[in-house]
């Protein structure tokens, strides 16, 4: 008997380099988010005034040089990935849980009104432009924000594009034999939900929740360019605001903005490319590749 | 085909009313009231103002913006308003409408956002098609690689970086404004010039970003059309490639990409308004940012009304568009 999830786990990282770069540059940045990032002196866990060397470009003892006030850009960024990474799961969990709900009951009853009505809905939510209305929305909400409340904020719009999909899977779903079956056995929805879809389901929602977490991370940088977040809180997002804020670039203070933009970019990488090869593994027509390439390899030993 | 058309209408209402709707009730739902940060503002300016003075004036505020009305007269005043095209005075730059702000920065962005986006649309799927037909090729597996890594990338990030490399490091670009200081905007030929500078590097981050995309989703489009019987036909038929990539495989992936197009609007709208705030572009977004720091909701609430109008139109638009390109749609009557 195999061991799926381990031989899962093992035939990822020896057939995709890319989920192998992937995992470990997560790894990493998750050790210095929630590991290393407990270490900070107290100095540097909000942005304010630290008691470092003002503007001084890396050295041993800043690795990233220090901020315009004083304070080490390494421990602030390592609370930043954790604070970021924080939102972006949260964001993550809410709007896939709620596109979970939207995609399978417009896929599921697609032939009734109230399919009719759901999908335009979604429809909706997909075109209206998040950003003026997230915009208004956290203006409306200021010094009310916290990493919580930006990640409900953002679950607004984030739900709307993995409904699009699930409703289109669902609806493949409905034409299958063992459907059929099961609601002829006078199944109700929810036990349908439960026995038939999502194990099909499961996978491509861990899928939609890494792409969603990149969205959100994204979105929360864009949301603090604009100046609208709990602006104490490192996060991805304010240490650009920061950093923007303070013209570091114009005073030719490079460290701070290239830091932050080198990590947000190998974060964002690293998530994108799990996804990716998790996706491509489970397309059926690579897996029969795998399984062909692995036949032959077996008939040569 | 007259299905098609009453469906996407009923479409098009449906989603302005859910937007605009969504719109009213956070802007009225704020613990912020508009009024009395204007009031503080007032005092601020070292006014001295009795009790009866302070009530008056407020009073007349409230008035002016419609604001002592019960809100669901307030919520139909403001469809009203929108659909004429009044949003109201703003709050900080009073009494100066709205939506003479609005007209002042939307020709910036309609013409950066539709400069970038046609260009990322066409340069991106035509790219998706080469490479995705001569996906053995090491050109084809090189941009595949380059866009894998620049998709999930967020708009700013992509600015700042241009911002890093081609105004800090290399200074190249200028950064501020939508033209020079010292030039007025007309059709003269140092303008244009000047507007084209100014806009190149703002439209180059929004193209990289969306570009990629488009690449990727056209590329696997025409990889999976690629094996199907009547490409291979056609190669039999002793078909020139040249034929067989714009005749037999464009046409058919085509459909979806413009429905991608579509849903897509709306993204690159919201990538173009902080594309525009970081390269100081004198258009929505900075007018957006620009309210924001001044506590101006109405402006905030224009602004993102006329966003949500625009993009649902323009998306109305292209869907119109598939009927043309799609002859399944067209014969459905």
């Amino acid at each position: 008997m195999r061991n799926s999830f381990l031989d899962n786990i093992s035939d990822l990282l020896l057939n995709y380099p890319s989920f192998t770069f992937g995992i470990i540059v997560l790894i990493i940045l998750l050790l210095l988010g929630f590991g290393i990032s407990n270490f900070a002196p107290s100095s540097d866990l909000l942005w304010g005034m630290g008691n470092a060397p003002y503007s001084i470009p890396p050295t041993f003892n800043y690795p990233f040089g220090t901020t315009t006030n004083g304070q080490s850009i390494f421990w602030l960024l390592t609370i930043a990935i954790k604070n970021s990474m924080i939102l972006g799961f949260l964001t993550g969990a809410i709007s896939v849980a709620i596109a979970t709900i939207m995609g399978f009951l417009a896929g599921r009853f697609s032939n009734g009104i109230l399919g009719d009505l759901l999908n335009m809905i979604i429809d909706s939510f997909c075109v209206i432009p998040g950003l003026p209305v997230l915009l208004v929305l956290a203006f409306a909400l200021k010094g009310y924000i916290t990493v919580v409340t930006i990640s409900l904020i953002l679950s607004i719009f984030g739900w709307a594009w993995p409904s699009k999909q699930m409703r289109t899977m669902v609806m493949n779903l409905n034409q299958k034999q063992f459907i059929m079956t099961s609601k002829f056995s006078g199944l109700s929805t929810w036990e349908m939900f439960l026995h038939d879809y999502l194990p099909y389901i499961l996978p491509w929602l861990l899928i939609q929740f890494l792409g969603l977490v990149n969205w959100a991370i994204g979105m929360e940088v864009t949301i603090a360019i604009f100046g609208i977040t709990n602006l104490s809180i490192p996060t991805i997002g304010t240490s650009i605001y920061w950093a923007y804020t303070y013209q570091t670039l114009l005073l030719g203070q490079w460290w701070w903005m290239t830091f932050t933009l080198i990590l947000t970019i190998f974060l964002m990488l690293s998530i994108y490319n799990v996804s990716i090869s998790i996706s491509s593994y489970l397309n059926p027509r690579t897996r029969l590749i795998r399984i062909q390439k692995s036949v032959i390899l077996g008939e040569s030993k | 085909m007259v299905k098609y058309l009453v469906e996407k209408t009923v479409f098009l209402i449906l989603t302005l009313l859910i937007g605009l709707t969504m719109i009213f009730i956070i802007s009225r739902s704020t613990p912020i009231h508009p009024i009395d940060t204007l009031m503080q503002q007032l005092s601020a300016y070292g006014a001295q103002l009795t009790q009866q003075q302070y009530n008056s004036i407020k009073d007349t505020y409230l008035k002016l913006y419609g604001l002592n009305q019960p809100v669901i007269s307030q919520y139909f005043s403001f469809l009203a308003g929108i659909f004429s095209g009044d949003f109201g005075p703003s709050f900080s730059a009073f009494p100066t409408p709205v939506m003479s702000l609005i007209e002042r920065a939307l020709p910036w962005t309609v013409g950066l956002l539709l400069t970038a986006l046609i260009i990322s649309w066409i340069l991106g799927n035509l790219a998706g098609l080469l490479a995705g037909f001569f996906d053995k090729s090491n050109i084809s597996k090189f941009f595949q690689g380059l866009f894998v890594v620049l998709s999930p990338v967020p708009y700013p990030i992509i600015a700042l970086l241009l911002i890093l490399f081609f105004v800090f490091m290399i200074p190249s670009f200028p950064i501020m404004g939508g033209t020079a200081l010292n030039i007025k905007v007309n059709f003269s030929l140092s303008s244009v010039l000047s507007i084209l500078e100014h806009a190149f590097l703002p439209a180059l981050s929004i193209v990289i970003s969306s570009l990629a995309g488009w690449f990727l989703t056209m590329r696997s489009l025409v990889m999976s059309i690629k094996s199907e019987d009547f490409i291979e036909f056609a190669k039999l038929r002793g078909l020139k490639k040249r034929k067989i990539i714009f005749s037999y495989v464009m046409r058919n992936v085509m459909s979806p990409q413009i429905t991608a197009l579509a849903l897509n609007i709306g993204f690159i709208f919201n990538g173009a308004l902080v594309t525009e705030y970081l390269f100081s572009y004198p258009g929505l977004g900075t007018l957006m940012y620009r309210a924001i720091l001044t506590g101006d909701m109405n402006t905030l609430v224009g602004v993102a009304s006329l966003s949500v109008i625009g993009i649902t139109l323009a998306t109305f638009i292209v869907e119109l568009m598939i009927p043309i390109i799609d002859p399944t749609i067209r014969q459905e009557r």
